[in-house]
């Protein structure tokens, strides 16, 4: 063991040895390699972090099911909501009512409330029309959707973070499937 | 000397062109590719996942809300080469999510004292050595309890998951500095522990 001030036994060089060896310089590195009291506490504690691994991987079951991926491909960055599957939908909705609208006149004609219900029918069909595309273009259940990035992202989550902290992450973490 | 041991967890996909490829295919879109990446990851990520609730159940069902997750956000991943500490980071906010609506459950029940009659199941479960493994977890979950959370995280994606630095400061969003300093606190501190020591068994060589 060196008397020199700056490679006497000290064990947080031994610390930063096990965090980052490239932090040390030098006289700390060969400190290290010839010190049999710094050595040994290098090997006990690299032996140790080693030992804690291999423990909790013993001591963790394997998976058993296999992730199931959803049947769509994997989404488009930001596909519109309302796409040409809403064209179609209003342009078959539209056909339909005008279809029945002339079948209505070549049996007698149409009285004014038969008109109205006419147009009413159609703004319900219409509407109706498009609830079921929105679920189209969101087929995951409520559960999916709510862990989606849109969704875990705003300002409910961070009253959510605020009233119920996590333990084991600081709360200014992003949403995880932030771009890098 | 020094950590020649644990040196990243196996792939990464800088040192894996193979992975790379994969990786690059899947974020084209190639269902294949994703899949390739899930049968090398899915193993990790589960462990990863149940060493932090260690509930077999909890942890498959996160497991799947993971892939799912990456699944349809890996045609946004810019950069290929992120994979994995991205990844990591979608399991890590998972887990948090988890974490966080099970403790406003608890609240919750704790408030309506609507609380469970029927029996619980044991989330470790059974086997043979079902107390040891129960003793390792507890005091494990101890020894994280006297870390700050910056420690504590950054402890298990480095010793625990076995990332590497840099890794462990891209899941995290933090510089390497940032991370060697609570690496260094966390690091000491395991060195003061004892409850937790006379728990880890020895490496079979
Ligand atoms: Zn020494």
């Amino acid at each position: 063991m060196s008397d020199d001030k700056k490679t006497r036994c000290d064990i947080g060089q031994v610390i930063r040895c096990v965090v980052d060896e490239n932090d040390l310089d030098g006289e700390q590195r060969r400190h290290l390699d010839e010190c049999p009291v710094c050595r040994e506490e290098l090997r006990r504690l690299e032996g140790g972090l080693r030992r804690l691994e291999h423990t909790a991987a013993e001591y963790t079951p394997g998976p058993v099911r296999r992730p199931a991926l959803p049947v769509e491909e994997s989404a488009q960055p930001h596909r519109p909501a309302f796409g040409w599957r809403l064209a179609w939908g209003t342009a078959f909705s539209l056909a339909l009512v005008m279809l029945i609208a002339v079948w209505a006149l070549f049996r007698g004609g149409l009285s004014p409330e038969s008109y109205q219900d006419v147009a009413r029918e159609m703004a319900e069909d219409e509407m109706l029309l498009a609830e079921v595309i929105v679920l189209e273009e969101n087929p995951l259940p409520d559960a999916y959707r709510e862990i989606s990035p849109e969704e875990t992202s705003g300002i409910d989550e961070e009253i959510f973070d605020f009233i119920v902290p996590v333990e084991g992450w600081s709360t200014d973490q992003e949403s995880g499937t932030k771009e890098v | 000397m020094g950590m020649a041991v644990m040196q990243g967890g196996g792939a990464d996909l800088r040192d894996r062109p193979d992975q790379a490829a994969a990786v690059r295919r899947a974020v084209a879109g190639d269902r294949e590719a994703f899949e390739e990446l899930m049968n090398t990851y899915h193993r990790r990520i589960f462990a990863m996942v149940y060493s932090r609730i260690t509930s077999r159940m909890d942890a498959e069902d996160i497991t799947q809300e993971i892939f799912v997750r990456a699944f349809q956000g890996v045609r946004s991943l810019r950069d290929p080469e992120l994979f994995k500490s991205w990844l990591y980071r979608i399991a890590l906010n998972a887990v948090n999510d988890f974490l966080r609506k099970k403790r406003l459950r608890s609240i919750f029940t704790l408030f309506t004292r609507e609380r469970d009659e029927g029996e619980v199941p044991d989330p470790i479960g059974g086997g043979p050595d079902y107390l040891e493994r129960k003793e390792f977890w507890t005091r494990l979950k101890e020894f994280f309890s006297r870390l700050s959370p910056s420690e504590r995280e950054v402890f298990r994606l480095r010793f625990l998951d076995g990332l590497c630095i840099r890794e462990v400061a891209e899941v995290m969003e933090k510089n390497e500095s940032t991370v060697k300093t609570h690496l260094y606190r966390a690091v000491e501190k395991f060195r003061r522990e004892r409850d937790l020591s006379g728990l880890l068994k020895e490496e079979m060589s």
